[in-house]
């Protein structure tokens, strides 16, 4: 029986775009006092405290097999609560996430299911992420597995698909206006590949705007990047290349010390071989859309 | 040599072993034992995972064609053998690849990669024609649309819009559940052979796609991905090849604009009543030129038939078929065996033409196994497309066996249900007697049956589900059960007979 390549890349390929698109997205330097003449940006998460968001995430995967195009729409809806927990010896803030929703749809390709996510909700696993939102870590001891199907790569842990969460700050002091460049490169496992995000991002400090009842500053994030990685996987020598553009507007509550919105919207030209016992070579284009927003 | 010694030898037992199964007829030669026997012989390492093309595919391929003859099968269509052969290839990029536009007397050269790239079925040549715009490239008298209605392409390139027209209209005449055939690339390039062009630029559709570069299908394009990592495709018939290359925006920007229109008006004006707005490109010039390297690679179908008793009716045929390669071997001793993917279904046919061999039917009986399903369906698609041996007109049902070796429980799964009017209550029919939890699968696309669902004819495909070894070097023999491979071949029997001998055939449905 056939197809595992065409979905598994799917899986493949969209984690890897997201990825890239977040690798570069936040604003990275930055603190002062006054948002006309500069502050400092951070978070504040006091112990008991909550924060609830919903996040939206929608991926649609254009690409052709054999002279024959391809669509595949992919979803995840989350609503999710942290809670304060106090923070750790480097000052890091340590929290709760709860998911009080969750779900997670996959169509286009016949055959392709969407997963079984009814053990999310209600779930707890700790995040811990720095003053500037920088995640540090997503610790799930119980370890929550979603299955995708043995066509789309199987189980995989919950903590896998949770691609956002809070946006990162600058850590240096910044003013409305202020604009900055910087240049990034990550490396991130996926699939037994290394996979190399590099990328550029114009920073801006836009302006002061008052969203959801919450003074806040405007940050606009533009980045183009590229994507490289390769690796083996189940016998199979995998290779992926491409190139990667994301824009994302992030609304900072700067007295109240909280993200109430982010809004982000990638794209992404790549093309990925598979070599060993199948030889493919797929060009896919990305684009995807996610939305973080402060319910409460 | 020592590989070929040892094939010998396991045929050489293979003859012994099937000379000694004497006596059993119809249902009652559906046996676990003689499955077992076969499964071992598919799904051992000297069949090196049977590869297409490959010798051992080959050798398989002899083994199933020996048996088929053993019991009384005939060579069906014009082969005198039962090889149903074709050819595959294996394309690489060569050189030279250029693309230089003409206009106003200046030049601009594009760049492979970031511009254009060849598509994997243009012609080794150069050319240098005017351009004329042809909108989607289709030509689709069943819904009173043709691109090329207006205009002349006989020597011109011409450019066209990747996908169909109205893609994402319910409400369209070329809404389906997918993109129709006259979105393929190759069924773009074929129509654009018989309107007279000389060479085809495709540009994706811009309002439906976003995109900035052509899709690239070369590996040898990428900094750090092996040359040769590209899929095997059908060698193409058609005459007179045309230069065919893909192009991003910057080109196609480049060369729409003399027309004094963009990209998207265009797309838009035609999507919002299907009418033609092809029309020639003034004042300009493309010259082309495309070269890869062709790599001819053999291969074969196995396909016997045994002839149906009633003078009315055996003119019509049941085809019961399974794919019998697997995606092969790392070296000697990584070899993925394929036991259930899909010896289990090779055997399965096997097994049934055995059981039918001394049971008459009113309609004939097509015994199929395909190669190259792994690699895309290309068996089952060349029978379909391109050489069917029994005309599909003719071809009443079509009964595929793919990963039938793995039922733990009661467990078949069977897709195609809905798409035999009378299907269910046959199958129904037949389970009563065999007694097996039927579970319904709504895809018909992911085996060799999609090929014939696709042209309309009633298909029903069995499985047991997936499992951890799919495509893994541990999809073993000993993980088979001969017993639930029984089970499946008893209820497909049972379920072709009916088809086979009742007076209406099964009427095709959606």
């Amino acid at each position: 029986m056939k197809k595992i390549n065409l979905r598994t890349m799917s899986i493949l390929v969209t984690g890897i775009a997201l990825a890239a698109a977040l690798s570069g997205c936040g604003p990275k330097n930055g603190i002062v006092g006054d948002p006309v003449k500069g502050m400092a940006l951070a978070y504040s998460l006091g112990e008991g405290q909550s924060l609830t968001y919903s996040s939206s995430i929608t991926t649609t995967m254009n690409t052709e097999q054999m002279g024959q195009a391809f669509t595949i729409d992919q979803g995840q809806d989350i609503e999710f609560t942290i809670t304060g927990q106090g923070k750790d010896s480097e000052g890091n803030y340590i929290s709760a996430l709860k998911f009080d929703a969750y779900t997670q749809t996959m169509e286009g390709v016949p055959g392709m299911q969407s997963p079984d996510v009814s053990d999310v909700p209600g779930h707890v696993m700790e995040y811990i992420f720095s003053p500037q939102g920088k995640r540090i870590a997503l610790n799930d001891p119980d370890t929550v597995m979603i299955d995708l199907g043995q066509m789309n790569g199987g189980p995989q842990p919950l903590t896998a698909m949770i691609q956002v969460l809070l946006a990162s700050l600058p850590k240096d002091v910044k003013k409305i206006g202020d604009t900055w460049t910087d240049t990034r490169q990550d490396t991130t496992q996926r699939m037994g590949m290394d996979v190399i995000n590099s990328s550029e991002t114009t920073y801006t400090i836009e302006t002061e705007e008052t969203v959801n009842g919450y003074k806040c500053l405007k940050i606009l994030a533009e980045t183009t990047g590229t994507i490289d990685g390769s690796g083996e996987t189940q016998g199979m020598q995998l290779t992926i290349e491409g190139d990667v553009e994301t824009t994302t507007t992030v609304y900072f509550a700067y007295m109240e010390q909280k993200m109430v919105k982010q809004v982000s919207e990638s794209f992404s030209e790549s093309t990925v071989v598979v070599s060993g016992p199948v030889n493919m070579t797929q060009p896919v284009v990305t684009e995807s859309k996610i939305t973080v927003e402060l319910v409460k | 040599m020592k590989r070929a010694l040892k094939l010998f030898i396991l045929f050489l037992f293979w003859v012994v072993t099937a000379a000694a199964q004497t006596g059993k007829t119809g249902f009652e030669a559906v046996t676990a034992a003689a499955v077992k026997q076969q499964l071992a012989y598919l799904a051992s390492d000297d069949m090196m995972g049977r590869d297409t093309p490959s010798a051992e595919l080959d050798t398989c391929a002899r083994y199933i064609a020996d048996w088929f003859k053993a019991q009384g099968l005939e060579p069906a269509g014009a082969n005198t053998d039962y090889f149903h052969r074709f050819n595959l290839t294996r394309n690489t990029l060569g050189s030279p690849n250029s693309c230089t536009l003409q206009r106003d007397g200046a030049e601009q050269l594009f760049e492979i990669k970031d511009d254009f790239v060849p598509i994997s079925f243009t012609a080794n040549r150069k050319v240098s024609a005017p351009v004329v715009f042809a909108g989607y490239g289709i030509t689709a008298p069943e819904y009173d649309y043709d691109d090329y209605a207006t205009i002349d392409a006989k020597g011109k390139i011409v450019f066209i819009f990747t996908h169909e027209p109205q893609e994402n209209d319910t409400t369209s005449l070329f809404h389906t559940t997918r993109l129709s055939e006259h979105s393929k690339e190759e069924i773009k390039v074929m129509n654009a052979i018989k309107h007279g062009a000389v060479g085809m630029i495709m540009v994706t559709d811009p309002n439906n796609h976003r995109f900035r570069k052509p899709p690239n299908p070369w590996p040898s394009l990428l900094r750090n991905a092996p040359e040769d990592a590209v899929p095997l495709s059908f060698e193409e018939k058609m005459d007179n090849k045309i230069v065919a290359i893909r192009i991003g925006k910057k080109m196609a920007e480049a060369v729409i604009a003399p027309s004094g229109r963009t990209l998207s008006e265009l797309q838009s004006a035609i999507d919002a009543d299907l009418s033609n707005h092809s029309s020639d490109i003034p004042g300009i010039t493309l010259t082309i030129e495309t070269t890869l390297n062709y790599e001819r690679l053999p291969t074969q179908n196995v396909v016997g038939q045994l002839r149906g008793y009633d003078p009315d009716l055996s003119g019509d045929y049941v085809v019961i078929g399974a794919h019998y390669d697997h995606v092969g071997a790392l070296n000697d001793t990584t070899v993925f065996n394929g036991a259930d993917d899909n010896a289990s279904g090779t055997v399965g046919v096997m097994t049934l033409a055995k059981a039918f061999s001394t049971v008459k039917t009113r309609r004939s009986l097509l015994f199929c196994t395909w190669a190259g399903e792994e690699k895309g369906l290309f068996g089952s698609r060349y029978y379909v497309n391109s050489d069917p041996v029994i005309p599909l007109e003719k071809t009443v049902a079509y009964f595929n066996m793919d990963m039938i070796g793995r039922m733990d429980s009661t467990e078949v799964r069977i897709s195609g249900i809905t798409s035999g009017d009378r299907f269910r209550d046959i199958i129904d029919r037949a389970n009563a007697e065999i007694g097996l939890q039927i579970i319904e699968r709504k895809s018909v696309s992911r085996s060799d049956h999609a090929p014939f669902h696709d042209r309309g004819i009633p298909v029903l495909g069995f499985d047991t589900d997936f499992h951890p070894d799919y495509h893994q070097t541990t999809d073993t023999i000993e993980k088979c059960s001969p017993e639930g491979i029984v089970r499946v071949c008893r209820l497909l029997y049972l379920i072709t007979r009916e088809v086979a001998d009742r007076d209406a055939a099964p009427v095709f449905q959606e």
